[in-house]
């Protein structure tokens, strides 16, 4: 039931409180947040920051070598975890896990 | 050390966890790869909430600040650029394998009896990951964010009686306005969070309830299957997957970063090329081909209305196929397959 007020609440949104702007067709409307014109007009401006990506070359060449750096920690990961699969493997079809000692090793 | 590992395991009984973990079987048979994309979902879900976090440390859901906020997020805060491209292309990652592991428990039916439960929960979590990119969608609050808000609102109101209260509901009034975006943060950061957590909640449990899946024959015929133990046998696969997976996510994020446009103005009219995220390119295109009136009834109404009956068809899919596990489905199968193809010859369509 609050559920369902909740929402009710949220759908009506604030009667009254969104003005419609003069002469600018019914269905346009501005906030209702009263914003001085200058601060709306600044924050439709452009924005004045670089487009994402690396600021200098300095960065962009520190991004190639944290991706080399990136791709070989993963590819000596992935060989370790591949030997350990197989290890692991190897104890399973072996039945250790279900020895006392392979027991001792899950539930340590 | 033994102490403090006694220390916590008087308190946390860890063990008793561990070896939960290592009694859960995974089977191992040619489908087996299917189970890789439920746990890589959760990789991505943990990038999205950490990324998430930090994006929220510097963002400012106001219509004066929101788009000033992300540009200063991009080109002031350190490495800001890489963690806003992060938490975009893991959302994307994550949409895309949340469809995979949907389509690949839909063609070979895993949903069948006693999985019904943990189909619907997924696709929950489906509607709600799609949620999290319409909502996020509209918070750098730039001309194109605004313009795809507006028309994505405006879509519920083709349903008869409901539509308009929809809405507004999405809105916070008639028109997308600087309310619609701090609502859209409240559903992105809270509403959302809570929903995909207990829905996760429920699924994870149906899966422990109910197990891993088997090919329908194996399972039908009670066959013994080969298994391994989820601890340490699985979560080191788990594991590889997961780190090249991560490994992708960053250099894709590095090479090809989000960009922001220019700050949405109210006033301004539509500008071209407006067009949703890459997965709601289906539904657009379906409503686009739609022609303004089919007898006396709106075009855009029966699109609607088409693209809820076939959802409901698809979350109540375990309903309609309640054949035994014996039964291989081949319409079923067939509807799969020719699904997946239409969302993508649309998607194609819509961006020629």
């Amino acid at each position: 039931m609050l559920g369902f007020t909740i929402v009710l609440a949220l759908s009506a949104g604030i009667p009254g409180s969104v003005p419609v702007v003069p002469g600018g067709g019914g269905s346009l409307v501005i906030d209702r947040v009263d914003v001085p014109d200058d601060a709306k007009a600044a924050a439709r401006q452009e924005p004045e920051t670089a487009p994402p990506g690396p600021a200098d070359i300095k960065e962009s060449v520190g991004i190639w070598f944290f991706l080399a750096l990136m791709w070989s920690a993963i590819a000596v990961l992935t060989a370790v975890l591949v030997l350990k699969i197989k290890e692991a493997d190897r104890l399973h079809r072996l039945r250790f896990y279900d020895s006392p000692r392979g027991k001792r090793f899950i539930d340590p | 050390m033994n102490k403090l590992s006694a220390w916590f395991e008087e308190r946390l009984s860890l063990a008793a966890v561990s070896g939960f973990m290592s009694r859960k079987p995974v089977p191992l048979h040619r489908h087996t790869i299917w189970t890789y994309t439920g746990s890589s979902i959760l990789l991505f879900f943990g990038i999205q909430v950490v990324t998430g976090i930090l994006l929220a440390f510097y963002y400012k859901p106001t219509l004066e600040q929101a788009n000033a906020s992300v540009a200063r997020i991009i080109g002031e805060v350190p490495l800001g650029w890489i963690v806003r491209s992060v938490h975009g292309w893991s959302a994307s990652f994550m949409i895309a394998i949340v469809f995979l592991h949907l389509m690949s428990i839909w063609i070979t039916k895993s949903y069948r009896r006693p999985r019904e439960l943990t189909w619907m929960s997924g696709v929950a979590l489906m509607v709600i990951s799609l949620a999290f990119g319409f909502t996020g969608y509209l918070l750098p609050w730039d001309d194109l964010s605004l313009s795809a808000t507006k028309v994505g609102t405006d879509i519920p109101r083709a349903i008869p009686v409901i539509g308009g209260w929809i809405t507004r509901l999405l809105r916070g009034g008639e028109d997308v306005t600087g309310d619609t975006l701090t609502r859209f943060f409240a559903f992105h950061i809270c509403i959302l969070p809570i929903a995909i957590f207990l829905v996760l909640a429920l699924h994870v449990y149906l899966i422990q309830r109910h197990g891993i899946s088997r090919p329908l024959a194996e399972e039908s015929e009670d066959r013994k299957v080969r298994t391994i133990p989820f601890w340490p046998n699985f979560v080191f696969r788990e594991s590889v997957v997961w780190l090249l997976l991560f490994g992708v996510l960053v250099t894709i994020a590095l090479l090809f970063p989000h960009h922001l446009g220019s700050p949405a103005d109210l006033m301004a009219p539509a500008p071209e090329g407006i067009r949703p995220e890459w997965y709601f390119l289906f539904l657009f295109q379906i409503l686009k081909i739609f022609p303004a009136h089919i007898l006396f009834v709106s075009g855009e109404t029966l699109a609607v209305l088409l693209i809820l009956l076939g959802a409901l068809f698809f979350f109540c899919l375990p309903l309609i196929d309640n054949r035994p596990l014996e039964r291989r489905g081949r319409v079923v199968t067939a509807t799969a397959w020719i699904f997946l193809l239409f969302a993508v010859l649309m998607s194609i369509w819509s961006l020629l």
